[in-house]
């Protein structure tokens, strides 16, 4: 018996996090037109350091871009499922629905725990 | 072997490799003697044949000479030899020692980059993996672990991208077990009752995969997923095919110039063509030039396109619409 699969349900909130960030920024859509370098990227989107060499990597950990090379030197490039289904020019595309999903349940995440409890000075229903 | 740290890759096999090569040779194979004698010549020609697709994983750590772990060829094959070998019902025993028997006496072609295009358009591709051989096939060993995950990296590498209709495999019966997990399907020669007298190390076995069964199987093995495919996008010419594909695995000028036989001058004009290639087809591929420094936009262009065909193995296949 492992807890592999209680730490990936607690890292889900990471990736996806990190997936709605990247849509939401359009970098699916700006590797849609070409592998792009760092810089590139950095300039065509308005990214900051060092966040953004961290965001990048972290997308390619979750297998959402690839990769080639490292460092300054690094290019970056769609998989293909992202071209598919991430690029806003793809009629495929998802991420509106993605968006739509995270706008409506977002705050009831936020607010679950506090849902769950009982009020203080309240009685909890036997 | 245990306490050291294996740096293992893959890549194309050049001729400098071949006699290492040699040395793993699987005796199942059971070249006559001819075939045998004439295979160093032979292999001088084939090792540049676009049919011909063979790969190595070597081991880093070791000192030169020592470091071919596995050796893999593959055969593109034309439809009449396909037909006249019986692979898509049950062919005679020994398919891999028949092909390089018909190729020393000349019976048997290699096809050509524009042959194997139009079967690739067509759809209409079959392949023949005619032996893979490793050092050691002791799975108990954790290096050879590595090895095989190499081997399998190394499959990917040289055979996704293809259209095929296709691909068989002829390997020695003792290595059903990595056969299977590969995805390959087991099948029957027609003399296959007679083989039972072999021993295990010199007894072939036929395995293989069609389109339509790879439909019927789940994704994830290296074999199911081969027949994944979509068309090129940028149809580049052979000569550009040849250097985006040694690039993949070493991009400087000193390895490519000798290995396509060009200058530096005829480097850069092969380059060159490739970039215009690419905007033509995707104007906006390279995006705006961020290089703040002289002499930084070849390198990154290099990259962008190098990064693109890795991932899109498609580019580097041929493909030509027309008839022979």
């Amino acid at each position: 018996m492992t807890p592999e699969r209680i730490v990936l349900m607690a890292r889900g909130l990471s990736a996806a996090a990190t997936l709605l960030a990247a849509l939401e920024i359009e970098l699916f859509t700006e590797l849609g037109k070409g592998p792009r370098s760092y810089r590139q990227l950095r300039r065509s989107l308005g990214l900051r350091e060092p966040a953004a060499a961290d965001f990048l990597d972290a997308l390619v950990a979750l297998y959402l871009i690839g990769r080639e090379g490292s460092a300054a030197d690094a290019i970056y490039i769609n998989t293909r499922e992202s071209g598919q289904f991430l690029d806003r020019n793809s009629p495929a595309y998802i991420g509106e629905q993605l968006h739509a999903a995270n706008a409506r349940f977002a705050p009831v995440w936020k607010t679950l725990t506090a849902a769950l409890r009982a009020q203080p000075g309240t009685t909890p229903p036997a | 072997m245990s306490s050291r740290v294996p740096r293992m890759r893959y890549r194309p096999v050049m001729r400098g490799d071949l006699a290492e090569c040699f040395e793993l040779l699987p005796p199942w194979l059971g070249l006559d003697q001819a075939t045998a004698r004439a295979l160093p010549s032979m292999w001088e020609r084939l090792v540049d044949e676009p049919s011909m697709v063979t790969g190595l994983m070597e081991d880093l750590a070791l000192p030169p000479g020592q470091r071919i772990q596995g050796w893999g060829v593959t055969m593109i094959l034309p439809q009449p030899l396909v037909q006249a070998l019986h692979l898509d019902h049950q062919p005679h025993s020994f398919v891999s020692r028949r092909i390089y028997a018909a190729l020393r006496e000349g019976s048997l072609q290699p096809m050509s980059d524009r042959d194997i295009g139009i079967e690739n358009a067509r759809g209409t591709l079959t392949m023949m993996i005619l032996h893979f051989s490793q050092r050691d096939h002791d799975i108990s060993n954790p290096y050879v672990h590595t090895v095989i995950a190499a081997a399998n990296d190394t499959f990917r590498a040289f055979h996704d991208g293809y259209n095929l209709r296709a691909i068989y495999y002829e390997c020695v019966a003792m290595n059903d077990l990595v056969a299977a997990s590969s995805g390959f399907e087991p099948r029957r020669y027609v003399d296959q009752d007679e083989l039972a007298a072999l021993s295990p190390e010199r007894r072939p076995a036929f395995w293989g995969l069609t389109r339509e069964r790879a439909r019927t199987l789940i994704p994830g093995s290296p074999a199911r997923n081969c027949f994944e495919h979509q068309p090129p996008l940028f149809r580049f010419s052979a000569s550009q095919r040849r250097l985006l594909w040694l690039a993949l695995f070493d991009d400087s000028d000193e390895i490519l110039m000798p290995l396509l036989g060009v200058s530096v001058h005829g480097l850069k004009k092969l380059w060159r063509g490739i970039y215009e290639r690419v905007e033509d087809r995707m104007p906006e591929f390279f995006g705006e030039s961020a290089g703040d420094e002289a002499g930084k936009r070849g390198p990154e262009k290099r990259r962008q396109v190098l990064a693109y065909v890795r991932q899109r193995p498609e580019e580097l296949r041929p493909w030509a619409i027309g008839s022979r």
